[in-house]
């Protein structure tokens, strides 16, 4: 027979739109940063635009994450206590040191490059700083994945599609301020790969993962199955139309017609690729947190 | 230029192991095996929802007690009905925090401001939380919220101050019905140790491995199972 729940007590929503910006802020920074090293290594040249540019937005952006994080709490003047109360068990705990040590080191990093100073020490400096956003582009995967209370969150592909994410997200960053400047354009016309074969294969990896993660959700327990339902019901238009349609699909798209590149006599509209991962991007964010926290 | 060449082959070589790397260190901690907290004693209620008739009282002394701003609760009854008419039920399922042994609030607390006290008590130290809500969202049961006013975590505690002053938490000693009874689960001449060993008693949510200390006599697991997530139009 079945019961029928008539009473019951609901605390609203605890995290907001500012833990998502965290979030995005922080994989994009830590993506951006993934890159340029990638970039740097693969070129084997470290005064390129993209490479600058990437190197910068990594701490800049994962600092403006954490403040957005640092408004959200309830008591932000005692954020140096997770310091010296450290606990080792928290995933949280660990995310704040991995986070602060990329912030220090890639501004470092980001520093010695713009000044040009100090070649070899840079080279090694990058190379920690990369393994630090390696680790921290984990963390912010595998934070929610960890709260087994939270269906949504705690279903399994979620967190491959969240680092996926931060890898696209830090390419468009970069590619689009990296084309705002007249050399900038001329290198990503030289540097086909990224859009040719790299984007692509991230677009494809994070629709694959997003596929996984909701079919997870729809044949899973009966929690993942209303989990999916109030998200749906709640955010559907927003994943479906902003997620999926304009982060994902739209780029992917424009990438096709375009023939995966841009060509002298076809310049690929970077804007219109890169926009709509960024802004899909945050909208991801956006639902898997608060709808994550209704189910 | 950069010095040594590292091949595509090499690089993506490195990348996925580190990768690897973090996701095993990551996920190693999820694979440790519970091992039950030593304490003096163990605190635990249990709740005999054949007595509970929904009066209400449990949650307004707690209200009370700790001057509960509106809005949230430390501990609320559920009320579900069963059936259609003529043959309708209505069921009564009291809920607070359940000071569970294999804690996710106090594992996933950034600040260590969650602590087991004593008596097995998952205690919430208020001057130390940074208020990021982790807590809250670790909490299998949805039984923490952030206090309006004190901007911190905040939760059952079993009464504490009360339990130090040798009474009873407040929902056990204005309960009507006497439906809750609380008690040490090390001692084995408890009322509560004797009840649980004498009746088949149930928890909320065994699948989560959390081994709550809030147990039932009674209980009908689909009344919590069907617990909505959130009302309409209440996001």
């Amino acid at each position: 027979m079945e019961s029928k729940v008539i009473y019951d007590i609901f605390h609203l929503v605890y995290w907001d739109w500012r833990i998502a910006m965290d979030l995005f802020l922080g994989g994009l920074g830590v993506g951006a940063f993934i890159y340029a090293i990638c970039v740097m290594f693969y070129k084997k040249r470290d005064d390129l635009v993209s490479v600058k540019v990437g190197s910068v937005i990594g701490p800049v952006a994962m600092a403006l994450g954490l403040l957005f994080m640092i408004f959200e709490m309830g008591q932000p003047l005692r954020m140096w206590k997770t310091l010296v109360r450290f606990n080792f068990t928290s995933t949280l705990s660990w995310g704040g040191i991995l986070q602060e040590g990329f912030i220090l080191f890639s501004a470092i990093f980001a520093f010695l490059l713009l000044t040009n100073r100090n070649k070899n020490m840079r080279r090694s400096l990058g190379i920690f700083a990369g393994i630090f956003a390696i680790f921290v582009a984990f963390y912010h995967g595998f934070l929610l994945s960890f709260v087994t209370a939270r269906p949504l969150w705690n279903a399994g592909a979620v967190s491959i599609g969240l680092i996926v994410s931060s890898v696209n997200t830090g390419i468009a960053a970069v590619l689009l301020l990296t084309s705002f400047s007249k050399r900038g354009r001329e290198e990503i016309l030289d540097f086909n790969l990224t859009l040719r074969t790299v984007l692509p294969i991230t677009l494809i990896t994070q629709m694959a993962t997003g596929f996984i993660w909701i079919v997870t959700l729809i044949t899973g327990k009966s929690d993942f199955t209303n989990a999916y339902h109030l998200m749906n019901q709640h955010f559907g238009v927003l994943l479906w139309g902003g997620a999926i349609l304009i982060g994902l699909i739209l780029p992917f798209a424009i990438l096709i017609m375009y023939g995966f590149g841009p060509r002298k006599d076809r310049p690929l509209p970077i804007t219109l690729v890169c926009v709509p991962i960024l802004i899909g991007a945050f909208i991801f964010r956006y639902v898997l947190i608060l709808a994550g926290q209704i189910s | 230029m950069l010095g040594k060449k590292l091949t595509r082959r090499e690089f993506f070589k490195v990348g996925g192991a580190a990768a690897a790397g973090a996701a095993g260190l990551l996920s190693a901690k999820e694979a440790t095996a519970f091992t039950r907290p030593k304490t003096k004693r163990r605190m635990a209620m249990l709740i005999d929802l054949r007595r509970c008739f929904g009066c209400n009282a449990c949650s307004v002394a707690c209200k009370a007690q700790f001057d509960v701003p509106l809005g949230v609760w430390r501990s609320w009854v559920i009320t579900t009905e069963r059936g259609s008419y003529p043959s309708v039920k209505r069921q009564f399922l009291p809920v607070l925090c359940n000071h569970c042994e294999n804690t996710p609030c106090l594992k996933g607390c950034p600040a260590t401001a969650i602590v087991r006290d004593e008596n097995s008590i998952v205690q919430q130290l208020e001057g130390q939380c940074v208020g990021c809500g982790y807590c809250i969202q670790t909490c299998p049961y949805k039984m923490r919220f952030r206090h309006p006013t004190k901007n911190v975590a905040n939760k059952c505690n079993f009464c504490s101050e009360r339990l130090d002053q040798g009474l009873e938490p407040a929902c056990v000693n204005t309960c009507n019905a006497k439906a809750r009874i609380f008690g040490d689960l090390n001692d084995p001449n408890s009322e509560v140790s004797k009840l649980i060993a004498k009746n088949p008693v149930k928890v909320l949510l065994p699948e989560q491995n959390t081994h709550p200390k809030v147990f039932y006599i009674g209980l009908d697991e689909s009344m919590y199972k069907k617990r909505a997530a959130v009302p309409e139009g209440k996001v």
